[in-house]
Formats: C-alpha cells, structure tokens, sequence
C-alpha cells in the first residue's frame, strides 16, 4: 500500500518516467506517415490518476496521503493533411496525413514532467534526511 | 556521601517547566514512602518499555514508517530504564551500608 | 512517563505533525501534474488566523493532542486549466521549511535526552 513517503514518491517517479517515455515516442514518430496497423501515427497521451483519498479523510495517526499511477496510455492524436505531393503516401491530390503531434507542445510536457520527476527526488531525498537525523537520537 | 537513613532522593533537578510533573514528587518519609517510590517507577519503566516494544514492532512490520516517532519511544524507554539503574544502585549502595553498621 | 510531560511530549508531536505534513507535501507534488488534483497542507502555527480556523478539518485528536494541527485546502495560483492547484515552486519552499523544522526538534530533543541522562547519572 502506498501509504508512505517514500512510496508516494517513488509512484511519482514512475508516472512521470512513463510519460517522458510516451512523449519521447511521440517525438520520436513526428514523420512517421505509415504505422504497422496502417495510418499515420497517432499522438499518445499518459492517463494519470491519484489514488489520494476525498479531503478531509485523515485516517488515525497517518495522513492517508497516497501517491498516483497510470491507468492508462491512449491514443489522442489524430492526423493533420499537409499538401507534399511528392512524398511516396501522398494521395492523389497530393495531401499526406501527419501525425499531429506538435513539438513544441512535447517539450513543454516533457519539461513539466521532467521537473515533477525531479522534485519527487527532493522530497526523497528530505524524507532520506529526516530519517537519518532522527535515527542519531540519543547518539 | 548519601546519609544511609536518609531517603533517596528520586526527584531529579528538573528539566521540564515547573509545574510539570517532574518537579512534584513529595519527599518521602517512612519506608513505605520507598517501596511506593519505587514501585511507581518500575511501573513507569514496564511502561515505557512497553511503549518502546510497540513501536519497534509496528515499525518492523511497516505499520508506520514514522522514523522518528519510533526512535522517541526507544529513547524514552533508555532513558528511563537509565533511571530506574540508578535508583537501583542507590536503594542497593544503602542497603550495604545499612548491613555495615553495627547492631 | 513523568519525566517526558512538558517540553518533550510537544517536542514529539511536533515530530509526528512534520511526518504527516511531509507525507501530505509528497503527495501534492507527486500529484503536480494530475488534471483536477487540489493541493492541501497541514497548518499549525503557535495561533491559527480566524480564516484557518473556520477552513479545513481538524486532525485525529490522538495524534497531537497539545497542538493546534488542522488539515486544508491549499491551492498554489496556478494558470491550469485542468483544475490541478499544484506549483512545484510554491510546495519546494514548504518542503524544505518542514524538513528543517522536523530536523531542528529532532535536535533539541537530542539535547533534552542527553540532559536528562546527565542529570540521572548525577554528571555535568
């Protein structure tokens, strides 16, 4: 149970790994016009839910503070038609479907994600500090 | 050197703010006033020791990670064990002096 | 036990509401980026405002029973538009407050204990 510090940090530190992981996939697709399934590629999303409990639910002496998890990564993007009539998947028209993915707004995810990861260290890292101050008590 | 007949004084230099219950013992008197002294810090320590039992064990099985909480408990539990030593030694340093005496 | 009433039982509580706040602050920041997710914090100051008094819910009596802890709703200004109340930049500061704080009585019970142990060994 996630119910611990540590625990609800070390949840953050996956959830976000997951969505750098979704958005490098995502930039890393930005051409690809043509996926195993058929189609362009479609931009994906990490769905991030918290499993803390309803305010106001402070269970005796602990917070009942949780931490949060994926439930899901989905498919959100659909096709932008740019006109390259040369290009080997153009219609007849001479419109190719590109995945919509924009990356400009992928670096600004990834920045926030980025610095939700590392501020979850930090919180460890107090947690890790406070431990070690109270287990000199008495010392 | 601790005037055998006397009583122990178990009353430390207080610590905590006057008032608190450190500061309230009553001198004892007659020897009943021993044996309830001491009987009271026993139960003080089987107490603590208690307290202190609790808490390694709901630490150990990850009912709560309180660090710091846990590590007051065991202090405590020492500290007043420490206490109880002393009291101790006292009780026993008089009893040998009171057998040295000549009846 | 009566040598801990006093000083040192306050000194504890204060160390156990560090410990929940700090697992309160995990949380929030843990939840920085969870669309709808609002931010709450754990309040104790010597006197809590009128407001603070009247907002959020008071904590399990038995925790810190000599202590004024009151559990609200803390929302961070943010410009979200997912409903999230979390700025990492306002919940560092207050993770750090709380961990100096919790680390600064952990230091004076230290003290407290080693006097009291002076003190019973009949030491300076």
């Amino acid at each position: 149970m996630a119910d611990d510090a540590l625990s609800i940090s070390a949840s953050a530190l996956s959830v976000q790994r997951a969505r750098m992981n979704v958005i490098a996939e995502n930039l890393a697709n930005v051409h690809t016009t043509k996926t195993a399934g058929g189609g362009p590629y479609r931009r994906r999303t990490v769905n991030v839910e918290s499993e803390a409990p309803a305010f106001g639910t402070l269970l005796a002496g602990r917070s009942g503070a949780r931490g949060v998890r994926v439930t899901g990564v989905v498919e959100t993007g659909g096709a932008r038609p740019v006109y390259l009539p040369g290009h080997p998947d153009a219609s007849r028209e001479g419109y190719v479907q590109m995945p919509d993915v924009n990356p400009i707004v992928e670096m600004t995810d990834l920045m926030a994600a980025t610095r939700a990861y590392e501020a979850s260290v930090a919180a460890i890292q107090a947690a890790k500090s406070m431990a070690q101050k109270a287990l000199e008590l008495g010392r | 050197m601790a005037d055998p007949i006397a009583p122990i004084p178990v009353s430390l230099p207080p610590v905590e703010a006057p008032g608190g219950r450190a500061a309230a013992r009553p001198a004892p008197g007659p020897a009943s006033g021993f044996a309830d002294t001491l009987r009271g810090v026993i139960a003080e320590v089987t107490e603590s020791q208690r307290a202190a039992d609790a808490a390694a064990r709901d630490f150990a099985t990850g009912k709560t990670t309180d660090v710091a909480a846990t590590m007051i408990e065991m202090e405590k539990a020492s500290v007043s064990f420490a206490l109880m030593l002393q009291v101790r030694n006292r009780l026993l340093e008089a009893y040998q002096e009171i057998q040295r005496i000549q009846v | 036990m009566s040598l801990f009433t006093g000083t040192i039982e306050l000194l504890r509580q204060g160390a156990v509401v560090a410990a929940r706040r700090h697992e309160l602050l995990a949380q929030n920041i843990a939840n920085a980026e969870t669309p709808g997710y609002r931010a709450q914090d754990l309040t104790f100051a010597g006197e809590l405002s009128a407001a603070q008094q009247v907002r959020g819910v008071p904590i399990d009596p038995s925790v810190a029973p000599d202590m004024n802890v009151r559990l609200v709703e803390s929302p961070d200004e943010t410009l979200r538009s997912d409903g999230n109340t979390v700025d990492i930049d306002r919940q560092m500061p207050r993770l750090a407050e709380n961990t100096v704080y919790q680390n600064t009585l952990i230091h004076i019970l230290t003290a407290r204990f080693k006097s009291l142990r002076s003190a019973i060994n009949g030491q300076a």
